[in-house]
């Protein structure tokens, strides 16, 4: 178990730059989750910990130990692969115990962690395969095992879900998340999907173009998201922008709809930006209280909820309504906003 | 291993080249400007560094001859070679018959020491008393002097290392028919081509790049021609088939003239390299 | 396709067609098994009683025996000696994604060997290795080492880089990745490029022609001899022949399978 630093770290490749001076802490025992679009970094930044990948500026501690330059073999990690990188050619026992045995730990030693690790898993009765003959659940779980016989300081995961079905990905983020419970260790998990990051992590570091958008627990990210891009990216679906004109605390949208707005920080100044209002913060409006006129584009029923997407003047809302109201297309809905949801940005795509 | 992003891995294995380099360095880049220094006079050869052995190349009628010698061998079989080899893929493909007996036939005589295909002939061919004359003979054709004849003895060594390529270039051909897109001949049959239409406007237009592929392969052993031509024939009847690889190394070798041999040799490399940098020119023309 | 009607022909004919091919091949295993009056016959003869006198005389009253193991020395060194140079070599390359290489050994694939032929046989005499086993393993090493590297480069392109990754966390330096983890896994390629090595270095004349000393000649540039000895022994000479020509063929139909799609592979990549 141990804190992880990032400091300061840069990364460029001839004249692209792919992380930009980040510098974050990762608390010991905390699972901690890079999210992002494919391309921000969040894999890259994950394989500098690990020691796969060099960087040019900056350092990176896990510890109390500067690691820059520090090969991968020595930073006692441990990382579960996307395709898991099982080695094909050794039996699942071999595979778990390989790591081991590169570190010289005793014979009994390492059968009676293989065995510990067999049993959390449930996957004794696998030892003496190949991983060509386990399906791709089996191998996901073996990866995960090489990983825990190690009791290494921090556990690396990169995207090991993806390769999954939908049903068994369910499952094995529930197991993921027991066995950081039962282990307790530092775990870093790398994803693009922003549902494991809220559903498994202690705090998500949310990454773009290789630059940190904002740090924070999923409640934090959800409730203050500090970005448009942010908010846009956290909840399913993301948050609904409009462009507006912002006074003060009021919004007029484009349709000359005048909208309270929860600001940050106060300022008297107009600013045209837009507004930003989470799906399940719309709701119909009381007939007699306020509420912005709309037009019914899509309906998709899920049975408990129904999402609907309206247009609100040029801009296009997704809406959680109760299941049981299913609007038509072209219906005219008059909808209102939960008192302080509603939020504003600047045209820079920042939380004002 | 390579995809993955453009990064920096942060383990080295370069070290691991360097056996492979220092090999390199000094059998093949050391002795190349070794070579160079020898054609240019170096070694004393020549009293003073300097063009002398190429100015000498230039005047030697035996140069000239060896050097048409070299082109026509190398035009010939090449030829041939594509033109047979594509006709034996298309029927190989047509057919699906590349197992057992037939794949042993097609793998055996590129697989087989040049040599030893040059001591096949000298005893087949032999005018006298070889296999060869005796099936003409049963046909009721003459006799032919075959690799003794001084004006055909070249297409003969043509032919011998047609026989042993000709499958080669099929196979890497048939490599080429059997990736080609299947949608584009159920296009091109509902365009209605089919026979001889569609082999010349689809298939053959198509095949362009495979056939650059084998072109190249062979050019590169046809402008060195040497094993078959030193064992049968040592560039005879009188320098018939003496192409600039065997008088390169007669001079070398049988005369010890080391400057001037490596001049020619210095030449014969440029050439080599030229058909190499005219055949990837072509490349982007015939890909598709 | 509408392959079906014919096929009832087709096999018959490749097949006929096949052997006809490779009458020469078969002539000359033929001549080999004739007695010196029945192979310099004429008309030639097609039955006969086989004997086994010109092997007798080739083995016995020749160093024919010395020249073949000679051979087998040559390749044999020279195909390991291209392996662990190439396999190091094959995989820094593949793992950096390094093009210079590829280039360098192309030139040296192309060259013709005479080119080479001058300095080297300089070089070795200076060295007093001339006519040894050195210069000569040396030399093929130039036809294999650059052999074995492009074999090897597919093999380990298409081995997940994931694969060496994990090896780094499991604590292994790249050696170790090399031996233990990537080498298994291309085993294939390594039997493969193995084959071709020694094949390509067996059937090599012109460079064991010019370094060879007298007893380091290979059983190739000793069967030259043989026909430059004025009365040419046709039954002696289609032995050595047929003696040259088998661990070349018996090993590629070892890997025949392979050699099929290999090939046909390589071309589409041009």
């Amino acid at each position: 178990m141990s804190t992880v630093h990032v400091r300061n770290v840069k990364k460029s490749y001839s004249d692209l730059t792919v992380i930009e001076d980040l510098s974050f802490d990762i608390h010991d025992g905390e699972f901690m989750v890079f999210v992002g679009p494919s391309g921000c970094g969040k894999s890259t930044l994950l394989r500098m910990i690990a020691g796969l990948e060099s960087f040019q500026g900056g350092e990176v501690a896990i510890g109390e130990r500067v690691v820059n330059g520090v090969p991968a073999r020595d930073r006692n990690i441990a990382m579960v692969f996307q395709d898991y990188a099982l080695y094909p050619h050794m039996t699942i026992r071999d595979n778990m115990s390989f790591g081991l045995k590169m570190r010289k730990t005793p014979t009994a030693e390492i059968e009676r962690r293989v065995a510990a690790a067999a049993e959390i898993l449930q996957i004794g009765h696998l030892l003496d395969r190949k991983p060509r003959a386990l399906s791709g659940g089996q191998r996901q779980r073996v990866a995960m095992g090489r990983a825990i016989v190690r009791e290494p300081d921090v556990f690396l995961f990169d995207e090991p879900l993806s390769n999954l079905d939908a049903k068994l990905r369910v499952e094995v983020r529930t197991e993921i998340k027991r066995l950081h419970a039962r282990l307790g260790a530092t775990m870093i998990y790398v994803t693009h999907d922003q549902v494991e990051a809220m559903t498994m992590a202690d705090r998500i570091v949310v990454l773009k173009g290789g630059a940190v958008e904002q740090i924070g627990t999923p409640q934090e990210l959800y409730r203050e998201p500090r970005t448009r891009f942010v908010a846009g990216f956290i909840g399913s679906p993301g948050m609904n922008f409009a462009p507006a004109r912002i006074e003060g605390d009021v919004a007029t949208l484009v349709t000359g709809d005048r909208v309270p707005v929860r600001r940050l920080s106060s300022g008297t100044r107009a600013v045209q930006g837009e507004i930003g209002i989470r799906p399940e913060h719309v709701q119909l409006a009381d007939p007699h209280g306020p509420g912005v006129e709309t037009l019914v584009d899509v309906v998709e029923p899920l049975g408990a909820d129904t999402l609907v997407a309206v247009r609100l003047g040029e801009a296009q809302l997704m809406v959680r309504l109760p299941g049981e109201i299913i609007p038509a297309e072209g219906d005219r809905l008059r909808l209102s906003f939960t008192p302080g949801a509603t939020m504003a940005f600047d045209a820079q795509g920042l939380r004002i | 291993m390579p995809p993955r992003s453009p990064g920096q891995q942060a383990m080295s294995a370069r070290w691991m080249i360097l056996p492979a380099v220092v090999m390199t360095l000094a059998m093949v880049i050391f002795p190349l400007g070794f070579a160079i220094y020898l054609s240019l006079g170096g070694n004393g050869t020549l009293p003073a560094l300097g063009l002398g052995h190429y100015s000498r190349l230039m005047a030697d009628p035996a140069f000239w001859s060896a050097l048409r010698v070299t082109l026509v061998l190398f035009a010939v079989a090449l030829v041939l070679q594509l033109v047979l080899g594509t006709a034996l893929a298309l029927a190989l493909n047509r057919y699906n018959v590349v197992r057992g007996l037939v794949r042993t036939a097609i793998l055996s005589p590129f697989m087989l020491p040049p040599v030893v295909v040059g001591m096949i002939a000298i005893v087949v061919l032999d005018p006298g008393l070889g296999a060869a004359n005796w099936i003409l003979e049963s046909l009721g054709l003459p006799h032919f002097l075959w690799l003794a004849s001084p004006r055909w003895s070249l297409l003969v060594v043509a032919l011998i290392d047609t026989w042993q390529w000709t499958p080669f270039v099929a196979l890497i051909v048939l490599g080429g028919l059997q990736a080609l897109p299947a949608r584009v001949y159920e296009a091109a049959e509902i365009d209605g081509a089919k026979g001889w239409s569609l082999f010349w406007h689809v298939t053959l237009p198509l095949l362009g790049p495979t056939l650059l592929t084998a072109a190249v392969l062979r050019s590169v052993d046809l402008l060195r021609f040497f094993d078959i031509i030193y064992i049968t024939t040592q560039g005879g009847p009188g320098n018939a088939t003496t192409t600039l690889n065997i008088q390169a190394y007669k001079l070398g070798f049988d005369f010890m003239d080391v400057g001037y041999a490596s001049s020619v040799m210095i030449v014969l490399a440029l050439i080599v390299l030229g058909s190499v940098v005219f055949f990837a020119s072509l490349r982007k023309k015939v890909s598709w | 396709m509408s392959d079906t009607p014919r096929s009832r022909w087709s096999t018959p004919v490749f097949t006929i067609g096949a052997l006809l091919f490779m009458s020469p091949i078969l002539w000359m295993a033929l001549s080999s098994l004739k007695s010196p009056q029945e192979v310099t016959a004429y008309p030639p003869k097609l039955l006969f009683t086989p004997t086994a006198a010109n092997y007798a005389e080739l083995f016995g009253r020749t160093d024919f025996l010395h020249n073949t193991f000679n051979s087998f020395v040559v390749a044999g060194a020279s195909t390991l000696l291209g392996l662990v140079i190439a396999i190091p070599a094959a995989f820094a390359i593949s793992w950096h994604r390094m093009v210079w290489p590829a280039t360098v050994s192309l030139f040296a694939r192309m060259a013709p060997g005479t080119l080479f032929l001058l300095p080297w046989f300089i070089m070795f005499s200076k060295l007093g290795m001339a006519g040894g086993y050195t210069a000569l393993i040396l030399a093929h090493a130039v036809i294999t080492m650059p052999l074995a590297l492009w074999i090897l480069l597919p093999y380990l392109d298409a081995t997940p880089r994931e694969i060496v990754e994990s090896g780094q966390i499991d604590g292994c330096r790249s050696g170790t990745i090399l031996i233990r983890l990537v080498l298994p896994m291309i085993y294939p390629g390594i039997v493969v490029a193995t084959i071709m090595s020694f094949v390509f270095s067996w059937n090599y004349f012109l460079f064991a022609l010019a370094l060879s000393g007298f007893d380091t000649k290979t059983a190739i540039v000793a069967s030259f001899n043989f026909i430059g000895e004025g009365t040419t022994n046709w039954g002696a000479l289609m032995a050595a022949a047929t003696v040259i020509a088998l661990p070349p063929l018996v090993l590629t139909f070892t890997v025949q399978r392979w050699l099929v799609s290999g090939l046909s592979f390589g071309a589409v990549k041009g």
